[in-house]
């Protein structure tokens, strides 16, 4: 099995003010096409971690290698690059630039990373096509609904063919019914082989969607769980299995 | 073991024991007149393969319907010398009484994992740690199990019984909300 991401006895403390440590000797792999759900409560320490692995924060010790990048030894320019190529973003309230269209918003992260505009388009298209947004190409965030605001999101997380999707809270500011669709859209990217590292608080998301489930409590991990997905084709039928020890 | 039984608080409690069985085959029964294997069948069919009730309850349950005399028997002995049964008109008030009213059963604090959370409580040694982290494993299947239920009830076209999945998934998340605070507990002590 080869190793997505690598964190080996991380540890994030913050200094300003009160000393807090917010990571405490963190060791986690996720291996290449793994769907992880991370969950704790709030002050768990999972936004730092996701901070950490985003290259958006530094370590205060201990290693961090994705896709063979080390994270922890990177300059800065090494890390925007990263940053750039390497991760996909999704955020709970979406992030979408309010004066680009949607097919400019979803090129925004190809052009800074160099490609050509006119294959930044085409990707773009591309990818606005499987989502069922080509209709909405040239409509401005303000006029799209919340789940479609987030589809956006999705399309422009995978624009540069990102070897990790972080998805921090993806469904927290979506009703049940689009934040579902969402989850439906990154269990079939998933699927078709995309590693993904979901953030979340609630623990229907994390063990619904995610393959595996790590606990953050107290800035450690509490527990790590693998989980089986689609035991079965009929309702009821998995029922019998639900007994059984995970 | 009943299998509703077994699969613990998220199906078997919303269910309780025997009065849901005796009117739901009475519920049944108001419907169309049906004989004992049929009602088991349907029965099932309805929640969806999350309750396999023994052939020899829902005999039971009638029995005690006809002495009661909410249902009767009707019609000839089919070839297998099946009797069907039908709602009498005291059996269709009696349901609907029971239709109106909440389901005010206590809440029976009776899990298996509570009484070995009391009992490894009174002799501190480490092992309740252990065994939350393994209950907390089966939660956690337990919410994909029924995740992947609610949605294959939606696809089949049976948004009730996705409902039922969906209760049973808070019941869930409610049993991990209190493994946390059994930890949370054990780091006071």
């Amino acid at each position: 099995m080869s190793w997505l991401v690598e964190m080996s006895e991380v540890s994030k403390v913050f200094t300003g003010g009160v000393r807090t440590v917010a990571l405490d000797r963190v060791t986690l792999h996720i291996a290449t096409g793994e769907f992880t759900a991370v969950m704790g409560a709030s002050g768990s320490g999972k936004s730092t971690l996701l901070n950490l692995i985003a290259g958006l924060d530094r370590a205060t010790s201990g290693r961090i290698v994705v896709d063979g990048i080390d994270l922890t030894r990177a300059n800065e320019s090494q890390l925007a690059r990263y940053r750039r190529s390497r991760v996909g973003f999704v955020f709970q309230f979406f992030n979408l630039l309010s004066n680009l269209t949607v097919m400019e918003n979803v090129m925004v992260p190809a052009e800074l990373a160099g490609t050509p505009s006119a294959q930044a388009r085409t990707r773009a298209g591309e990818l606005l096509e499987e989502l069922e947004m080509t209709g909405l190409q040239r409509s401005y965030p303000a006029n799209i609904s919340g789940g479609q605001r987030q589809r956006v999101a999705i399309a422009r997380a995978l624009i540069n063919r990102p070897a990790l999707v972080l998805a921090d809270e993806p469904t927290g500011a979506l009703d049940s019914r689009s934040g579902d669709q969402v989850m439906g859209l990154l269990d079939e990217l998933n699927q078709r082989g995309q590693t993904i590292l979901l953030v979340t608080h609630d623990v229907k998301l994390a063990a619904g969607h995610g393959r595996r489930v790590v606990t953050l409590r107290d800035g450690r991990v509490q527990d790590d769980a693998r989980l089986q997905p689609q035991r079965a084709a009929e309702p009821g039928e998995l029922l019998r299995l639900g007994a059984e020890e995970a | 073991m009943d299998i509703a039984y077994a699969y613990g608080p998220c199906i078997g409690h919303m269910y309780g024991g025997g009065m849901s069985l005796r009117f739901g085959v009475l519920g049944l029964l108001a419907e169309e007149p049906l004989h004992g294997y049929e009602v088991k069948q349907r029965f099932e069919e309805m929640l969806g393969g999350t309750w396999e009730v023994n052939i020899g309850s829902v005999y039971q349950a009638l029995q005690r319907l006809e002495r009661d005399g909410l249902v009767e028997a009707t019609g000839d002995r089919g070839d297998r010398g099946r009797q069907a049964y039908r709602a009498t008109d005291a059996g269709v008030s009696g349901l609907q009484e029971w239709l109106e009213d909440p389901d005010s059963q206590p809440q029976l604090l009776r899990e298996e994992f509570y009484v070995k959370f009391l009992l490894l409580g009174r002799h501190p040694n480490g092992q309740l740690g252990r065994l939350v982290n393994r209950q907390r494993h089966v939660y956690l299947q337990r919410m994909r199990d029924l995740a992947d239920q609610e949605k294959i009830a939606r696809e089949r076209g049976r948004p009730q019984l996705a409902l039922l999945f969906k209760g049973g998934q808070l019941h869930t998340e409610a049993e991990l909300k209190f493994l946390d605070a059994v930890v949370e507990g054990m780091g006071r002590d």
